[in-house]
């Protein structure tokens, strides 16, 4: 997969994902709070001052939930002053981002519906299948 | 699928104790199995301790060790110290003398003692906290007891309350990392060398990074080096390949398989505070639930002679009752 496509799988991945309060902070927290309101095992991401976003899994240290990355290390566009959104990085030299969040989630919630569509046509026509035999 | 299990071959002898020895031991599923017994020294075999905390504003990268902060490795040089407070957004953060520039560190063991647990000693809040490993005999020898034939666990073990996750080549534990809120809320800061270790009363010098420092093992292959091993048994390596490449397969523990090693674990990197992420495999019973706490920044441990910190207050010698401590008291 090419990295953009890589930055796009991640997109959509994120905009199905409430964000973390951690995700605006740059606090030593960071990894713990990412997990605060999350089940073991469960999804998580942090981003520090770095635009460094940080992927993986709730796991239990020290009587506490911490997010444990997986992932290679994201790089994410700043943050803009008047709060916009940011997103993945483009591929490099691009000069733009590959998709911002309020992008991404739109493609999560379009894939979602598509997804949605298609089963309710695969449904609807294997049960008019059936009533044709 | 490669060979699992660690080698004793990998090991620095003069990180040890003793030499590495085969026993029985029993796995915290009831598996009876053979272990490897690694006594470790305590005290790193190629690599000098400190240093920590630098001693003024002015002092440079090379006078003082790191911290680590939400993914970045920060030097503790005198700048590190002036800008605290816009780090941390709290203005509270002083940790040196404004009149002299002399940075607060806590230079003796009854400081180093007072200064270096969760419940800091008021007296020690704005300290950069360090300990020598003076205080502590100059290391403290710890067993470990690491299955030779690592046995994989149908679901992940956590690593909750342990007190060690694995052990480098050169006799320094790798520790978990902890929840530091109470350390940076009394304004402390227990700093690392730039070897990613520090020391505290209870487990001596210990590592919370992989730095590149200590004894590492490359592999011919261009794979990421091999660095230590975890309490189950699997091998633990670098985080990146020969070509800074970090896996992108890697499962919730931070490991994952192929035909050469076998599962194996790859390290975070150095600012997470963090080696692995949980155990793909079973460890020995007794390392597996009790022992002390997590010794993340350096803090959460007990002097010599106290009580193993109770699960439930954080406190050493404190009471352990069925309402705060119900796992041991239940």
């Amino acid at each position: 997969m090419n990295p953009r496509g890589v930055c796009a799988l991640f997109a959509a991945w994120t905009a199905v994902l409430p964000l973390a309060s951690a995700h605006q902070g740059h606090s030593d927290r960071a990894p713990w709070e990412a997990c605060d309101d999350r089940a073991l095992g469960a999804p998580c991401h942090w981003e520090n001052e770095a635009h460094a976003l940080h992927i993986g899994t709730c796991r239990s240290v020290a009587d506490a939930l911490v997010c444990v990355r997986q992932r290679p290390i994201v790089r994410v566009e700043p943050s803009r002053p008047d709060g916009a959104p940011v997103g993945a990085a483009g591929a490099p030299g691009s000069g733009r981002p590959a998709f911002t969040f309020s992008e991404a989630r739109w493609i999560g919630s379009a894939a979602a519906a598509l997804g949605v569509i298609v089963l309710g046509l695969v449904a609807r026509r294997a049960r008019h299948g059936r009533g044709l035999k | 699928m490669g060979v699992e299990g660690a080698d004793a071959a990998w090991f620095d002898g003069e990180g040890l104790v003793a030499p590495i020895t085969e026993e029985p031991c029993t796995l915290s599923s009831g598996t009876a199995t053979t272990c490897l017994k690694v006594q470790l020294r305590g005290a790193p075999s190629d690599h000098p301790v400190g240093p920590f905390c630098p001693r003024t504003i002015e002092d440079t990268a090379d006078a003082a060790g790191i911290w680590l902060e939400s993914g970045t490795v920060y030097d503790v040089d005198g700048a590190f110290v002036v800008g605290l407070p816009a780090l941390y957004g709290d203005p509270a953060w002083q940790l040196y003398d404004p009149a002299t520039g002399r940075v607060r560190v806590t230079d003796t063991q009854a400081s180093c003692s007072a200064a270096a647990r969760p419940d800091v000693d008021p007296a020690y809040n704005n300290y950069c906290v360090e300990c020598a490993l003076e205080y502590v005999g100059g290391g403290v020898a710890t067993t470990l007891m690491i299955p030779a034939h690592p046995v994989a666990l149908a679901a992940p073990r956590e690593i909750g309350r342990m007190s060690v996750v694995g052990t480098a080549l050169n006799g320094v534990a790798f520790d978990p990392p902890a929840p530091v809120a109470a350390i940076l809320a009394a304004h402390t800061i227990a700093a690392f060398d730039d070897c990613g270790g520090h020391v505290n009363l209870a487990a001596g010098y210990h590592y919370h990074a992989a730095t590149g420092c200590s004894r590492e093992i490359p592999s011919c292959d261009g794979h990421a080096a091999l660095i230590g091993v975890a309490l189950d048994g699997y091998a633990i390596h670098a985080m990146t390949d020969e070509r800074g490449v970090e896996p992108s397969d890697l499962d919730a523990c931070r490991g994952h398989t192929d035909a050469v090693r076998g599962y194996h674990y790859h390290v975070a990197g150095a600012g997470e505070n963090m080696f692995l992420g949980c155990f793909h495999g079973d460890v020995v019973a007794a390392t597996g639930g009790g022992g002390m706490p997590p010794g993340g920044g350096g803090a959460m441990a007990c002097a010599p002679g106290q009580t193993a910190m109770c699960c439930g207050d954080g406190r050493c010698d404190g009471p352990e009752t069925t309402t705060n401590c119900s796992a041991d008291c239940g």
